[in-house]
């Protein structure tokens, strides 16, 4: 699983504190779903989209391999 | 404009109000542990007995020290203390540390056989080793993260 978090966050001139104090997570939740090292539960990348206003899809991708 | 005012001050109330309880948390809890342990050295006369106690505690101190330092730092910043990924990794860690602790006792009471040790100085070495598998393993996912894919 891919994430454009960083890609969105960076649109959206948010640092990853704001991000994450707008979807009540730790800074450290933030870099580790930037780096691709953790998949967020169903109601984090949801309240994710919201923030960025976009469809989970656009902002989470599963690649198959 | 004076109601929003109040509300940033209430809410650095109630910050202040939550690092103070934390902070009186840890003194508390850290002056206990070092009462029991002057009260365990005062009556034991083993020198590995209270080598065993030592380390227990260091490494049980440590990783509390740790945790709390964190979560201060997180209340001092206005973020959670806890979250979905902190306590997926203290899930995870404690999960895979049980598993590993499994084959530790069953090392422990193969070299029992060999070696002539007290039971209470075997039960103590467990406790050492399943403490740091835990805490090792604890880093290793904070290093590693938790990619379920």
């Amino acid at each position: 699983m891919t994430n454009q978090i960083k890609v969105f966050r960076a649109k959206f001139n948010l640092t990853q504190a704001e991000l994450a104090q707008k979807v009540n997570v730790r800074r450290e939740t933030i870099v580790f779903l930037e780096k691709n090292k953790y998949n967020p539960s169903l109601r984090l990348a949801y309240d994710l989209s919201r923030v960025f206003s976009v469809n989970i899809e656009e902002l989470f991708s599963f690649n198959k391999e | 404009m004076l109601s929003i005012s109040i509300f940033v001050l209430e809410i650095n109330n109630i910050k202040r109000y939550i690092m103070k309880k934390v902070s009186i948390g840890i003194t508390l809890v850290i002056l206990i542990v070092i009462g029991f342990f002057i009260f365990w050295i005062s009556r034991s006369d083993d020198i590995n007995d209270t080598i065993q106690t030592s380390l227990v505690l260091i490494i049980v101190l440590s990783f509390g020290f740790v945790v709390a330092f964190r979560r201060f730092i997180s209340v001092k910043k206005g973020e959670p203390t806890e979250d979905e990924l902190s306590k997926l990794f203290l899930q995870k860690a404690a999960a895979f540390s049980f598993y590993v602790s499994l084959y530790l006792w069953l090392i422990i009471s193969y070299f029992s056989h060999k070696f002539n040790f007290e039971t209470e100085q075997l039960i103590g070495y467990g406790i050492i080793g399943m403490a740091l598998i835990f805490v090792g393993s604890w880093y290793f996912f904070r290093i590693k993260g938790l990619n379920n894919d």
